[in-house]
């Protein structure tokens, strides 16, 4: 839960046009240090636009993207992206542990037994240390996914951009990595701003979850949710009040889709509330 | 042991190898065919012929202009490869030119090089360069255009710059493109120095093989021949071993052997 | 690459032009050897080749003998790459001539069919075929070899015989990959047929190249040279055509021995 924190990252009326089409229409939000922020929508929406936007590897049609009032124009070191799809982003020539240093590599201020040492730090975190050498491949899905977080661990960065970094994988190991991005952040006090189309997972992990529209998309609803911390898998998903904003969340986007037109009417400029129907 | 191994892998191919020499040996024995001397008259006159100064005079240069322009047609190809693959202006503009050099056939430059360098090494080496480049070149191209955006975005993010992510993300992303093309590449240099060597030479296995012909001298021409398969099948092999042994991660990520 | 229908290079043309102006400029106004003729010249004298019947006959050759090359080695390259890949005694028992005689260049072969058959039609024929029979060979291999055990089974499950299911499943789906094979042939065929008759043929462009740089016409034998290229890049963009039609249907295929580009 975040402490009424300072603004870390401004997102102002960002846009982006592929020619006729308008993946990303305008969306405007803060995320505040140590936040967990869950971007939730339909498939489709330009989730993936709106991180690669964020985290400076897509240049913006419109708007800005502001982190510690400095504006993004291109990759900052503050800020790394998981993609979905571990296979295509991890490196198969390289061992684990080549994996997680690939970032420090060409960081002059620190030592290699630095290095050493972070990417140890990195992949014990993520339950990995009986993998040290072994190559991406000859681990399963959930473990390659692990790396790849490892991989943006020990880059230290402030901000983590996961792009539905969990729909690859089965059920049970989406459970556990979960809460391993939990953990990871509770440890290494990141702030996360995490997209995904499964409700339940953006309501389970979040402070406040960002509601997408279907394309051309704009942040709906910003919803505040005010549950116990830390999650649980059991507890936290039988609790009525996680149904509740799941629910609203699901209504939201449901019905969006059957009446944009309205919707965007009303909310094209910033989203201010948040709602708070929890108690 | 491997070899015992592969023998028993392979009896009934080894045995029909067998009978197929045996049968030419006696059919040859038979004849006297003036085309197709006995396989003994083969083997013998090829252990008579390499396993003396000739091997020196003329499977030496052929080994080491096929060597040579071999080796700078594949710095060349994987570097301009690289580029041309990375850069999408570059590999626009050259794109006609790189489809035509590739569907012309080769040998046809021979009489431009002869012209141009005469008939020595320097031709034969010019020539194997400007045909095995074209493989390589365009593999490596091909490899370096299809590097995962995945991959290029995380290089990306983690602030490499462009030549960097060229040497530690596009070009290992490639490797299995660019072995591909330097595979080919090993066939061209092959024909390639024969070739030239056919036409513009006055030593060398492709000339050796044709003289004999010219005079005559039958089993001289199958101990060429002879040992230019050899050769072929054994830079082949060695070749098939260096890969697997580099594309190890390759193989083992796409869960396959080479064919 | 080279597909048709896809928008003109108009970067990659100009650039070609500009080499070609380059070039002429060297030629007409430097001090140039005569075998370094300008490229107007050339095309002139390709122009008037091919008008006047010279370079079109030669071509006409050549291509004639290379047609009915491609057909016989595409019959011989398939039939028995069929028997290899269904019949798997049949692959034993050659497979260690197949494996040893593949990597042999076909070129080494020469001077045997020139001594076979002379300088004519024939010893062209044999080279183009022996060396456009073993991509077809191979790539067919794979082709039936590849064949989806699922998509076998379930034919088995309905009834169909083995030859049955070979017939309607296997070869089917061995299509994509004998395409392939056969475009590789295509090429390697136009190649070889021309180079035996740059080594020692009596007609055809290769022959033509040749007697034209022995009798110091240099325009001419660039001219030849140009047509051969030019006709290179069209087969070779067609059958690339071809290709797409008949492998529009089919999933990755291509992580088969038959993936690079030759």
């Amino acid at each position: 839960m975040p402490e009424n924190g300072t603004t870390l990252l401004n997102v102002q009326h960002i846009g982006k046009q592929y020619g006729d089409l308008l993946a990303v229409k305008d969306a405007t939000f803060d995320v505040k240090e140590s936040e967990f922020i869950s971007i939730v929508g339909p498939s489709g929406c330009g989730k993936t636009t709106l991180l690669k936007m964020i985290c400076g590897l897509l240049e913006p049609s419109s708007g800005q993207v502001t982190i510690h009032e400095q504006q993004v124009t291109s990759s900052v070191p503050e800020m790394v992206l998981v993609f979905q799809d571990y296979s295509r982003s991890l490196f198969p020539w390289l061992t684990v542990r080549k994996n997680v240093l690939f970032p420090l590599k060409n960081r002059s201020d620190l030592n290699s037994a630095e290095k050493e040492r972070r990417a140890q730090e990195a992949i014990q975190a993520v339950g990995l240390e009986d993998s040290f050498d072994q190559y991406p491949w000859q681990l399963s899905g959930g473990m390659q996914q692990r790396v790849a977080i490892a991989r943006a661990i020990a880059f230290r960065p402030e901000i983590l951009l996961l792009d539905e970094p969990f729909a690859s994988v089965d059920a049970l190991t989406r459970a556990e990595l979960e809460d391993l991005v939990l953990r990871l952040q509770a440890k290494f006090k990141i702030t996360v701003l995490l997209v995904t189309h499964d409700i339940d997972e953006a309501v389970y992990l979040a402070d406040r979850v960002f509601v997408l529209g279907p394309p051309p998309s704009v942040v709906i609803r910003a919803v505040t949710v005010e549950l116990p911390s830390p999650r649980s898998q059991t507890e936290t998903r039988s609790d009525p009040r996680f149904l509740e904003i799941r629910n609203e969340i699901h209504d939201l986007i449901t019905k969006d889709a059957q009446d944009t037109k309205d919707i965007e009417e009303e909310n094209t400029t910033e989203v201010r509330s948040s709602l708070s129907n929890v108690d | 042991m491997k070899l015992t191994r592969a023998i028993k892998n392979n009896w009934s191919g080894l045995l029909v190898l067998g009978l197929a020499l045996i049968a030419w040996e006696l059919l040859a024995q038979r004849d006297r065919s003036f085309f197709f001397p006995p396989i003994s008259t083969i083997f013998s006159t090829f252990y008579e012929v390499w396993f003396s100064p000739r091997f020196l005079e003329h499977a030496i240069p052929s080994l080491g202009r096929m060597f040579a322009g071999y080796l700078l047609a594949a710095a060349l190809g994987i570097v301009l490869g690289m580029l041309t693959g990375s850069i999408e202006s570059l590999y626009k503009t050259l794109e006609p030119f790189l489809e035509f050099m590739r569907a012309l056939p080769h040998a046809l430059l021979i009489p431009v090089g002869i012209l141009f360098l005469g008939i020595g090494d320097t031709m034969k080496v010019v020539l194997i360069v400007s045909s095995v480049v074209w493989p390589i070149l365009l593999n490596s191209t091909e490899g370096a255009r299809n590097v995962s955006q995945e991959r290029l975005d995380t290089a990306a993010n983690f602030g490499l710059g462009r030549l960097e992510v060229i040497r530690r993300v596009v070009f290992p992303s490639a490797l299995p493109m660019i072995f591909a093309g330097l595979r080919i590449g090993l066939a061209f240099a092959f024909i390639m120095v024969v070739v030239s060597e056919m036409i513009g030479s006055t030593n060398g296995i492709g000339y050796y093989i044709l003289n004999a012909q010219r005079t005559f001298a039958v089993p001289q021409m199958f101990a060429g021949i002879l040992l230019l398969a050899l050769l072929g099948f054994g830079f082949n092999s060695l070749f098939l071993w260096f890969e697997s042994k580099v594309l190890f991660w390759h193989h083992g990520e796409t869960g396959q052997l080479e064919g | 690459m080279g597909k048709a229908g896809r928008e003109f290079n108009v970067r990659g043309w100009a650039f070609v032009v500009v080499i070609t102006g380059v070039v002429e400029l060297v030629a007409r106004f430097g001090d140039s050897p005569a075998y370094l003729p300008p490229p107007t010249t050339i095309l002139g004298a390709l122009f008037s080749g091919l008008v006047s019947g010279e370079i079109a006959g030669q071509a006409g050759i050549t291509l004639l003998s290379y047609t009915g090359s491609v057909i016989v080695a595409t019959f011989l390259g398939v039939f028995v790459g069929i028997l290899m890949g269904a019949f798997s005694t049949f692959y034993n028992a050659i497979k260690v001539i197949v494996e040893f005689l593949r990597p042999v260049p076909t070129v080494s072969f020469l001077p045997l069919a020139i001594l076979l058959f002379g300088l004519g039609y024939a010893m062209r024929a044999a080279v183009t075929i022996y060396a456009a029979f073993w991509p077809l060979l191979i790539s067919t291999f794979y082709g039936v070899r590849s064949a989806d055990p699922i998509m076998i089974e379930t034919a088995r499950n309905f009834g169909l015989s083995r030859r049955q299911v070979l017939r309607r499943v296997v070869l089917p789906s061995a299509v994509p990959s004998i395409a392939t094979g056969f475009r590789i042939s295509a090429i390697i065929a136009l190649s070889l047929t021309i180079t035996a008759e740059l080594v020692a043929g009596n007609s055809g462009l290769g022959h033509f190249i040749a007697e034209m740089e022995r009798a110091a016409r240099y325009p001419e034998m660039y001219a030849g040279i140009l047509l051969a290229g030019v006709i290179g890049y069209y087969l070779n963009l067609s059958f690339r055509a071809i290709e797409k039609q008949l492998l529009f249907w089919s999933p990755s295929y291509r992580s088969q021995v038959v993936e690079e580009e030759v």
